[in-house]
């Protein structure tokens, strides 16, 4: 095994990637490093010697390729591949004359004039700006991102659209990834980030969903619990607690068509009443966006099993 | 266990008329006793029948949507006396419009608590909706019969969008085969 890295610099931003699939012999977590990809526990070699997989984008001419350029990503509408006319000096820091000051302006102008072949590609430009925003505002990785910018795509190319507002369905495709995912988002997370009304952003998911079809998987209560634990300042007592209240309600089937971070929220409070820790009804529900009454519903659900 | 067809019962039947001439909505609601007609709510005249229990929508343009009903031969009965009730005020009315079934929901019980989330993966996640977050219901698009279907935990479903009673059946006989080859019925 190499303890050095022989490509430090070029390789640089692989020596992070790794699976998320456990071992296949004795499923512990995996490491992999530029060299090899191991099980920590049991020290199985899964896979060695790992070749570059990014794109290699000149495939056809292998001889005439150049290398240059970043790569082409789907949350810009022209792909990543912008122009941009600069102003006041060039390249080497110098005042330019006047003359091509001006001259520049005048490239400027019509640049920005002419930067958008159609009103579909201006559309996409400003759905995908929305995108870009909402995503950075909830800290979504890259690869959710981008695959909000072709969903918004593909939804615009199935002519969704129209009659919809674009701020509407940006932030619907942003949850729609999300929800493939099986990122712990609420539409109550999302939503309030559009420039639109919830509802909007409701009736366009809704949209995106029946018509193509996402591939939704069923929303998991247990990621919620963490999340609404730091938000209530519980202790890790509370939070471990409320995690098995939720693994015993899911095994007891009486998760079926709950309010996910209302149930987590009920799981919390009664966490909180074991452990004596002060936690009001009305603050879990807050928390969680639920009325208090949900929170006594669940807690009463939850009552009957834990008995 | 009783056959969930067994627990089919129609909840609501919507269907649409036409009378073919324009109405002036203001008067026809002045002379016909027992008709809500208030265009800043809403652009119709609703005129409700006893017996039958139902609601007639009349609209400006001559259109009728009646709605409410148990059955399509309620339908049919309070739409006939909506016509007679317009004869009396003079209005000319065919013999016999043509009325047409939009809509029939059914309610059925499968009579056992339902895993909405098994039953998500396994229709596949593509053919479903489930988003516990804004309804507790799953929804299921048929295409044979095109209906939709609403499963909920309880293990009720109510069938929306069928044009005949049958279509619910069949809906029924579909889901229920459906559900017992993924062996999510027991």
């Amino acid at each position: 095994m190499t303890t050095s890295e022989p490509y430090e610099r070029a390789f640089d931003e692989d020596i992070q990637r790794g699976t998320t699939e456990p071992c296949p012999e004795c499923g512990g977590p995996v490491r992999t490093n530029s060299a090899e990809t191991v099980c920590a526990d049991c020290g199985l070699i899964i896979d060695e010697q790992s070749i570059d997989r990014g794109p290699e984008w000149h495939r056809d001419d292998a001889d005439t390729a150049k290398r240059t350029g970043a790569p082409l990503t789907p949350a810009r509408h022209d792909r990543g591949l912008s122009t941009v006319i600069g102003s006041g000096q060039d390249a080497r820091g110098t005042a330019l004359s006047s003359e091509k000051r001006r001259r520049l302006a005048r490239m400027r102008r019509e640049q920005s004039r002419g930067r958008w072949r159609s009103t579909k590609e201006r559309n996409l430009g400003h759905g995908l700006t929305e995108i870009r925003r909402i995503a950075s505002a909830l800290g979504l990785a890259d690869s959710v991102r981008d695959q909000a910018c072709q969903l918004f795509r593909t939804a615009q190319n199935e002519r969704l659209l129209k009659g919809r507002s674009i701020e509407a369905m940006a932030a619907a495709s942003v949850f729609g990834a999300c929800r493939c995912n099986g990122e712990s988002w609420l539409i109550d997370d999302v939503a309030p980030m559009a420039q639109v009304g919830q509802n909007r952003v409701e009736n366009a998911y809704t949209v995106l969903n029946e018509e193509l079809g996402l591939p939704t998987p069923p929303v998991s209560l247990d990621q919620f619990v963490p999340r609404l634990a730091s938000d209530l300042g519980c202790t890790d007592v509370v939070r471990r607690r409320a995690e098995e209240l939720v693994v015993q309600a899911v095994d007891a089937g009486i998760t079926t068509g709950v309010h996910p971070s209302g149930f987590a929220a009920a799981c919390l409070y009664m966490a909180a009443c074991v452990h004596d820790a002060p936690l009001t009804q009305a603050d879990a529900a807050a928390a969680a966006g639920v009325t208090v009454e949900t929170i006594r519903s669940h807690r009463d659900r939850l009552l009957s099993i834990v008995e | 266990m009783t056959d969930p067809k067994e627990t089919i019962n129609i909840e609501n039947v919507v269907a649409s008329t036409g009378i073919g001439q324009e109405l002036d909505l203001q008067s026809v609601a002045m002379d016909l006793e027992g008709a809500d007609y208030d265009p800043e709510q809403f652009p119709g005249l609703v005129y409700r029948t006893q017996d039958p229990k139902s609601a007639a929508l009349i609209f400006r343009s001559g259109k009728i949507v009646c709605t409410g009903a148990k059955s399509t031969d309620d339908v049919h009965e309070s739409l006939r006396i909506v016509f007679d009730k317009l004869r009396e005020l003079s209005i000319k009315v065919e013999d016999d419009p043509e009325i047409v079934v939009q809509n029939i929901v059914t309610s059925a019980d499968l009579g056992r608590q339902l895993n909405l989330n098994a039953i998500a993966i396994g229709l596949g996640l593509e053919n479903i909706e489930y988003e516990p977050e804004q309804f507790p219901g799953l929804v299921y698009r048929l295409d044979d019969p095109e209906v939709v279907a609403l499963l909920f935990g309880s293990g009720k479903l109510v069938i929306t969008g069928g044009k005949e009673p049958k279509d619910a059946e069949h809906a029924v006989d579909k889901i229920t085969s459906r559900l017992e080859e993924l062996g999510l019925l027991d």
